[in-house]
C-alpha cells in the first residue's frame, strides 16, 4: 500500500542556542514535485535531515512532526522503503572500497532480496537511470565513474526499495549543465512513470522553473513564501523571492 | 604579444594503478589559446573535456607532452620543469570549491598573508596589507583573524580571490570559479571580478561549463572540442557554432517554467490510475 502525502509541520531546529529552522510545514503528495528555493544557510538541507531523523550532531529538533498520509510516522522507520535520499556530491554517498554491485546488494538485502532476483532488481533499476549496459557499471568502484554517473547511480539506489517519496538536495549542483538536464530529465521520468513525490531542493530558480508543480521559498529558517510555480515566477510576492528571482533572470539578459 | 600563448599543446593522463599496463588517456590534441594583456577570455565545455587540463598547463603545474606554453613571449617553464618566480606570482588561481582550497587550520589572515610570505614585510606592514585586500574583495578586516572556514562559501571564495590578488598578478585562472556560489552570491562575485579587472588590469581565463556566465563578462570565448580549443566570435548570434557550443546552449535550461505543461496531465492520471 502507497502513502498519498508526506508531511512536515512546525519544525524547528537550533544549534548553539541559535534557532536555525522556524516553524517550517509543508507537504509533498505523490507524483507530485514540491521545489524547496532559497540561498545557502536557509535551512533547507537541515529541513531536508531532519525528516529522515538524519540531523548532524549538534542540531537539535526543538519542535515539530513528520507524518505520513496525516499519521504521524516514526522517521528513522521511513528511510529507504518509504523515502529514498539523494545529496549532493554523490562520491561521499558511496564507499570508496566496494564495487556500485556491493552497493544494490546490501541496499536489496533489507527487504530480503538476493541472488538472482536482486541481480536483476538492479540491473533494471540501473537501466531505469539511463545505463544501457548495466554489467558494465556493477563491476567497477565509485572512483572509476564520473560525478554524472555517480549522481545516477546513487538516484537507483534511493529507488532500489521502491519509495513512495524522494528527497533529492541540490542533485545537480555538482554536475555540468549538460548532465544536469540529462539527469533532470530522468527525474521527470521517474515522477511520471512511478508517481514518485518528489522535493526539489535547490539554490537555482531555472532547476525550479524545470521540475516543480508548486515552491516553498525559505530564508534564514523562515518560509517566506510557498505558491505554484507559475504564480510564483509571474508574482513573487516577498522581498526576498523578488531579489532571488531577479538575480536569476539577470542571468538570461 | 600575448600575454599567454599555448601554441598546439598536448596532454593526457596515465590510466589505472601504478602497474596498469593500460596506455595514458589524451585530453588535449594541439591545442592552441591565447590571452592578450587584460583580456578576458572564457573557456567553456562540459565535464572531461580537458577545460581544467588546459587550465593546469596555463598555471605551470604540469608539463605538456607536446607544444609549448608562453608567458610573455617566453616559455612559462624552464628546460628542468620550474617556473622564474615572476611568472609564478605572475599567474594566480581560484578554483571551484573554497573549503577545499584552504586549509582549516589557517585564519582568513594567514591564508592571504601567505603568498606574501616572500616580500619578508614586517607584521604591522602585513597586516596592513591584508586588510587593504579584503577590503577589495568586499569583506571585513575586522574578521581577519577569524579562522577562515567560519566563514560563508561566498565569503571564503572573495578570501580566495584576495589571496590571488596578493602577489599582483597578471593572470588569474578562475576555473568555474562562481558555479558553487548561490545566484546572489555568483553575481556578487562576478561583478567584484569585473571591477577589478578594471582597476588593475589583470587578464582572466575563466573556465566554465555555464554559457550563461559568460555574456558581458567574457571579451572572447573558446569552447573545448575532441581535445580542441575552438575559437567562437559569437557564441550568442544566430550564425553556426561548433556542435560543442550548441550542445552547451541547448543545456541551459529556461528561465520561465513551461506553460501548463503535458507532464501535469500526465502525473495527475498516473496518481489517479
Amino acid at each position: 500500500m502507497s502513502a498519498r502525502s508526506l508531511s512536515v509541520g512546525g519544525l524547528h531546529l537550533a544549534a548553539e542556542g541559535r534557532l536555525l529552522v522556524r516553524g517550517v510545514s509543508f507537504t509533498l503528495r505523490r507524483g507530485r514535485v514540491l521545489g524547496l528555493v532559497g540561498t545557502s544557510g536557509s535551512g533547507k538541507s537541515l529541513t531536508t535531515l531532519a525528516m529522515l531523523d538524519l540531523l548532524p550532531p549538534g542540531v537539535r529538533q526543538i519542535s515539530g512532526m513528520v507524518a505520513l498520509d496525516n499519521a504521524p510516522a516514526d522517521r528513522a522507520a521511513l528511510r529507504g522503503g518509504t523515502v529514498g535520499l539523494v545529496q549532493q556530491a554523490p562520491r561521499g554517498g558511496f564507499n570508496p572500497l566496494v564495487t556500485i554491485g556491493r552497493h544494490f546488494a546490501e541496499t536489496l538485502a533489507c527487504d530480503g532480496v538476493r541472488g538472482a532476483a536482486a541481480r536483476d532488481a538492479m540491473q533494471g533499476l540501473l537501466r531505469e537511470v539511463g545505463f544501457d549496459d548495466p554489467a558494465s557499471v556493477t563491476g567497477r568502484y565509485p572512483s572509476q565513474l564520473s560525478g554524472g554517473m555517480l549522481q545516477r547511480v546513487m538516484l537507483a539506489l534511493a529507488l532500489c526499495r521502491d519509495p513512495d517519496f524522494l528527497l533529492a538536495d541540490e542533485p545537480t549542483t555538482d554536475l555540468d549543465l549538460v548532465v544536469q538536464a540529462q539527469l533532470l530529465d530522468l527525474m521527470e521520468r521517474l515522477v511520471v512513470r512511478r508517481g514518485l513525490g518528489l522535493l526539489l531542493v535547490t539554490h537555482d530558480f531555472s532547476v525550479i522553473a524545470r521540475l516543480a508543480d508548486q515552491v516553498v521559498v525559505m530564508d534564514a529558517g523562515l518560509i517566506v513564501e510557498q505558491q505554484p510555480v507559475h504564480r510564483l515566477f509571474e508574482d513573487p510576492a516577498h522581498p526576498r523571492t523578488q531579489a532571488l528571482m531577479a538575480a536569476h533572470l539577470a542571468l538570461y539578459a | 604579444m600575448s600575454l599567454l600563448d599555448l601554441r598546439a599543446v598536448s596532454h593526457g593522463y596515465r590510466q589505472g594503478g601504478l602497474f596498469s599496463r593500460r596506455g595514458a588517456k589524451p585530453v588535449l590534441r594541439e591545442a592552441s589559446l591565447r590571452v592578450a594583456p587584460g583580456e578576458c577570455v572564457a573557456l567553456l565545455g562540459p565535464t572531461g573535456s580537458g577545460k581544467s587540463t588546459l587550465g593546469r598547463l596555463a598555471l605551470g603545474l604540469e608539463r605538456p607532452w607536446a607544444g609549448e606554453v608562453l608567458f610573455d613571449g617566453a616559455p612559462l617553464l624552464n628546460r628542468r620543469g620550474r617556473m622564474a618566480p615572476g611568472n609564478r606570482r605572475a599567474v594566480q588561481a581560484v578554483f571551484q570549491d573554497p573549503h577545499g582550497a584552504t586549509s582549516p587550520r589557517l585564519t582568513a589572515f594567514e591564508v592571504v598573508a601567505e603568498p606574501l610570505h616572500a616580500e619578508e614585510l614586517d607584521r604591522s606592514t602585513l597586516r596592513d596589507r591584508v586588510a587593504a585586500l579584503l577590503e577589495d574583495v568586499g569583506l571585513d578586516p575586522a574578521a581577519m583573524d577569524r579562522l577562515a572556514h567560519r566563514l560563508s562559501g561566498g565569503q571564503l571564495q572573495r578570501l580566495c580571490i584576495a589571496r590571488a590578488l596578493a602577489p599582483a598578478p597578471r593572470l588569474v585562472l578562475l576555473d568555474e570559479a562562481v558555479n558553487s556560489l548561490d545566484l546572489e552570491t555568483q553575481a556578487r562575485v562576478l561583478e567584484l571580478l569585473r571591477s577589478l579587472r578594471r582597476r588593475t588590469g589583470m587578464a582572466y581565463l575563466f573556465v566554465t561549463h555555464d554559457l550563461r556566465l559568460v555574456k558581458g563578462f567574457a571579451d572572447r570565448c573558446y569552447v573545448m572540442q575532441d581535445g580542441q580549443s575552438l575559437e567562437v566570435a559569437d557564441p550568442f548570434g544566430p550564425g553556426p557554432v561548433p556542435p560543442a557550443m550548441a550542445a552547451l546552449r541547448a543545456a541551459i535550461l529556461p528561465a520561465w517554467p513551461n506553460p501548463r505543461s503535458s507532464r501535469q496531465r500526465a502525473t495527475t492520471a498516473a496518481v489517479i490510475s
